[in-house]
């Protein structure tokens, strides 16, 4: 905060303690409670900040990785019984229900503000799962809905991709200080009655699989 | 050894012209502040530039001439973005620090001077910005944030930082594109000539979702035309306040299914008006179908149909069907800005106050609560006639405080409740506005006609509301006010000082000369809690975070350059700093910011009659109380009998009288003199006075004094005056 003259001293006053303290803690005081928005113009650059005094950034450019040659991709449900052209992903048979989440990921030192989260990777929906049975109804669509959130509080969701297609989520929240868990999390549309969940084969025809994923998060907090 | 009586005051009070006065008080005080510590009277004190660096001069404020207005609105916690609004020569600026160096930055030209007998813009914080108010221009809306550096204060991003409070008006209507339906063929085409033709399955299997979109009749079995599908739509504007202005006037459109159509409904294509600055969001509305073919003839009821979150699209499609529609609109009827020459505002209840402005001086308008520019029709109150018209609105406690030219009203209630208005004062007014502050201890203090005011207490739980005067102990320096510029006074409370200061126009100046300051520490005492301010050029004053005092020049570039200078112009602050400003001297090249000499600090006891004035005293011995401030001269006279010739006794410095010397600066030896404390020590001077009735005694000075208390030796043989002189 800018302070003017508390004591001004002249020649042939008494040299007193608060003749100076009072200026000096003044001036301290000053220094020591500037902060962003009271700075003059390009006066703090790196030289002078320590390493994630405004912001820290979290990057995974593929996620997860826990499973070798299978980075980025959903690892949670791989189906190797479908048919050979199929990604090995969830199917009918091995999916039940719910959210599925990828490896949690730990946004280590955040310090408590805004917390940016993006999110974005490729999605197959298998069209055929549309269908209904006989192709005689009309079709229902099917979507892979993706939420992430962070400590529990959910930061963005949607509906998701549908058949083939690129997805990117991403959201902003405000959160307190300390360790951050990122859920990462995606789930199929339910099936209906009258839709198919085995081929002639009979073998297991993919539902859903998720890959190429990757994620950005950025916390600030000055 | 004389043996004397000796009247003391342990500690010296105020100001005090009105005879008789108190035996502690002083006929003259000028130029003091009370020691925070020791409770004494201070003379360290002066005004400096707002902007300290020698080098900078008067920049950026060279050419400003009589600063009339100054705000600091406080914008965000602790202080760290406190903007400062100052307005001169009809231009409304902005005191923006925040790039390297300090600009003024005009946010509104263009606005009217105050006359002589007018007060400077009105300023009140609201959460969405500083409402200001002058009586000639519309309310302004200001919230110069955020802002970039100096390169980035484009004339469009200034532009966003102050606008019209507001509405001006009912947007236009929506303009609505024919809906020409399709015909029987499968491929007809009828569009043209600026209608649409937006075709919506009705059957509920065509498509996802099939069924929920489109408006109207689905089919005609019948033959041409079919039945009617008639709808209306209006429009009105959300601002960045929340607040929803009035709504358009209804635009309506209708159309007719050819014979034998089927299996579609229409959308509707709107063009939606653009809103003011500060539009953030339209929001429109819609009625169902209200033809005579419907089961609603006739029903224009209005119900909420979308929000378009911007103020850019003009092209709105309606597909919604009548089950979609939201609820009911708003019967309020809002108005248009209904003060638009507003004078003065305040936020009481959560509703913004203006008044009707010098043309409709007896109305008082208040908006929705939480809603600053939403004004219903009949959120208004009319004013009784006796009164006048308003001279000010102020927020306090539980009430709004209406001062008036013969009065003073008080509002109370709740816009739920409902308001009521109610007189507490027909003998006391106001006509200072910007000296009305809510002082603490005190309550509400203003400058009256006739001296200074506090209203006191409350309305609510049994308290009692009063307007008591306060300064009649002064009321001859009162009535040197110029009475026509009452409206130029100024005030600012700092809680850093605890002191009250107002500075008013003075023995037929037009604005500010000489400044009133009651120190609050003093109230209660025995005596005056006034002083006298002399030599501050404040035209305008308002209060920083930090307590700190910052004015505005009263003069300014209108004096005319000094020594070939620039004259002193814009803000400064009212400090410790020993100096009455400054001036620029130049040398050689550099022109250089050079301090002035401080201020004159002055103090005359009261006349002293030791009780009884007819008897003649002998006076022996004054003694002076002063902190040991260092070899601070100071020189005391003396006067008797009310003559204004004083005779001067010497000089004494500030120094313990039997003891060695304290170190001062510029003598003492580092490492050899030690700190020392002040300490509270005599000065006792001998006085060389005959026989009187009647005793003060005074003394002046620049240096740096702190002066606690008095007293007074005197002998008397019981001689009393002569007999009164016959006519």
């Amino acid at each position: 905060m800018k302070h003017w003259t508390v004591n001004q001293q002249r020649s042939g006053n008494t040299v007193s303690p608060e003749s100076v303290n009072d200026e000096i803690r003044t001036s301290a005081s000053s220094i020591q409670t500037l902060d962003r928005a009271q700075l003059p113009q390009a006066c703090i650059d790196d030289s002078n900040l320590e390493l994630y005094a405004l912001h820290r950034v979290w990057c995974e450019p593929i996620y997860p990785k826990d499973v070798v040659d299978r980075e980025g991709e959903q690892n949670n449900i791989r189906d190797t019984s479908v048919k050979s052209w199929m990604f090995a992903g969830l199917t009918y048979q091995l999916y039940t229900s719910g959210w599925l989440a990828l490896t949690p990921y730990t946004l280590t030192g955040f310090k408590g503000g805004s917390l940016f989260l993006e999110w974005s990777g490729n999605a197959l929906v298998f069209p055929s799962a549309a269908n209904q049975y006989s192709n005689l109804m009309p079709g229902v669509s099917k979507y892979c809905k993706v939420r992430m959130s962070a400590n529990g509080v959910t930061v963005a969701e949607r509906y998701g991709a549908s058949h083939m297609e690129h997805w990117r989520l991403f959201g902003s929240v405000f959160l307190p200080p300390g360790d951050l868990q990122l859920q990462l999390e995606f789930q199929p549309t339910t099936i209906g009655p009258d839709e198919p969940i085995v081929s002639t084969a009979p073998l297991p025809i993919l539902q859903l699989h998720l890959f190429s994923s990757k994620f950005f998060a950025m916390g600030r907090w000055r | 050894m004389l043996e004397t009586t000796t009247q003391q005051a342990p500690s010296s009070g105020g100001l005090e012209t009105r005879v008789p006065q108190s035996s502690t008080g002083a006929s003259i005080l000028t130029n003091w502040v009370i020691d925070r510590i020791r409770g004494g009277w201070s003379s360290k004190l002066g005004y400096e530039r707002y902007r300290p660096d020698p080098l900078d001069q008067w920049a950026p404020y060279t050419s400003f001439g009589y600063i009339y207005a100054l705000h600091a609105a406080q914008d965000l916690s602790s202080g760290a973005r406190q903007q400062i609004y100052f307005e001169t020569g009809g231009t409304l600026y902005l005191n923006y620090e925040a790039p390297s160096g300090v600009l003024a930055v005009a946010l509104r030209t263009g606005r009217t001077p105050p006359t002589p007998t007018d007060c400077g813009s009105w300023f009140t914080e609201t959460p969405y910005g500083t409402v200001v108010t002058n009586g000639y221009e519309r309310p302004l809306l200001v919230r110069p944030w955020p802002l970039g550096i100096a390169s980035e204060l484009t004339a469009g991003v200034l532009a966003d930082c102050a606008r019209d409070l507001g509405f001006y008006g009912a947007p236009l209507r929506p303009q609505i594109a024919t809906v020409q339906p399709r015909g029987t063929a499968t491929s007809s085409s009828l569009t043209g000539g600026g209608a649409v033709s937006i075709w919506n399955p009705a059957n509920g299997g065509a498509i996802d979702f099939g069924g929920m979109w489109g408006m109207g009749f689905a089919k005609n079995s019948g033959t041409d035309p079919g039945n009617e599908s008639l709808f209306g739509w209006a429009v009105s504007f959300i601002m960045d306040t929340g607040s929803e202005g009035p709504r358009s006037p209804m635009q309506t459109t209708s159309w007719t299914l050819a014979a034998g159509a089927e299996g579609f409904r229409y959308s509707a294509a709107l063009t939606i008006p653009i809103g003011p600055p500060g539009c953030v969001a339209r929001k429109i509305y819609r009625t169902d179908n209200f033809s005579a073919d419907w089961t609603k003839p006739d029903d224009d009821t209005l119900y909420f149909l979308d929000i378009v979150p911007n103020n850019i699209d003009e092209l709105y499609f309606d597909s919604a069907r009548g089950r979609a529609l939201g609820s009911v609109a708003r019967t309020v009827n809002l108005a248009a800005m209904p003060a638009p020459q507003a004078r003065f505002s305040a936020l009481y209840q959560s509703c913004l106050w203006l008044d009707g402005g010098p043309n409709d001086g007896r109305s008082l308008y208040f908006s929705s609560p939480g809603l600053i520019e939403e004004f219903p029709l009949e959120n208004v109150i009319a004013l009784s006639s006796q009164g006048g018209s308003i001279t000010t609105l102020y927020s306090n406690y539980t009430a709004l405080l209406v001062f008036r030219e013969n009065g003073i009203d008080v509002v109370r209630g709740s816009n739920e409740a409902g308001f009521s208005l109610t007189t507490v004062s027909n003998s006391v007014t106001c006509r200072s506005p910007h000296t009305i502050r809510a002082i603490p201890s005190l309550g509400v203090v203003f400058l009256g006609l006739d001296g200074f005011y506090a209203i006191t207490g409350g309305l609510d739980g049994g308290a009692v509301l009063d307007v008591v005067p306060i300064s009649r102990n002064i009321d001859t320096v009162m009535r040197v006010i110029t009475p026509d510029c009452l409206p130029r006074a100024v005030s600012a409370y700092s809680p850093l000082t605890k002191e009250y200061h107002c500075y008013v126009p003075y023995a037929g100046y037009d604005r500010p000369t000489i400044g009133f300051v009651l120190h609050l520490d003093r109230v209660g005492s025995d005596g005056s809690p006034w002083s006298i301010r002399d030599g501050f050029p404040v035209g305008s004053i308002t209060t920083l975070y930090t307590g700190d005092l910052v004015f505005g020049h009263h003069l300014g570039a209108e004096a005319g350059p000094q020594q070939g200078e620039d004259p002193p112009a814009g803000l400064f602050v009212i400090s410790a700093r020993r100096a009455l400003g400054g001036h620029l001297e130049t040398n050689g090249d550099i022109t250089k910011y050079i301090d002035n000499d401080p201020p004159i600090s002055k103090f005359r006891s009261v006349w002293l009659d030791f009780g009884d004035a007819q008897i003649l005293k002998e006076v022996a011995y004054t003694t002076l109380w002063f902190l040991t401030t260092g070899d601070a001269e100071v020189t005391i006279k003396h006067l008797k009998n009310f003559n204004q010739t004083p005779v001067s006794e010497r000089t004494y410095i500030a120094q313990p009288p039997d003891q060695a010397d304290l170190p001062v600066f510029d003598t003492a030896i580092l490492n050899d003199a030690k700190y020392r404390d002040m300490q509270v020590v005599p000065l006792r001077v001998s006085v060389g006075q005959m026989s009187c009735s009647t005793y003060a005694f005074e003394f002046e000075t620049t240096e740096d004094v702190i002066f606690v208390g008095w007293e007074v030796e005197y002998t008397s043989k019981g001689a009393k005056v002569i007999a009164g002189k016959r006519a």
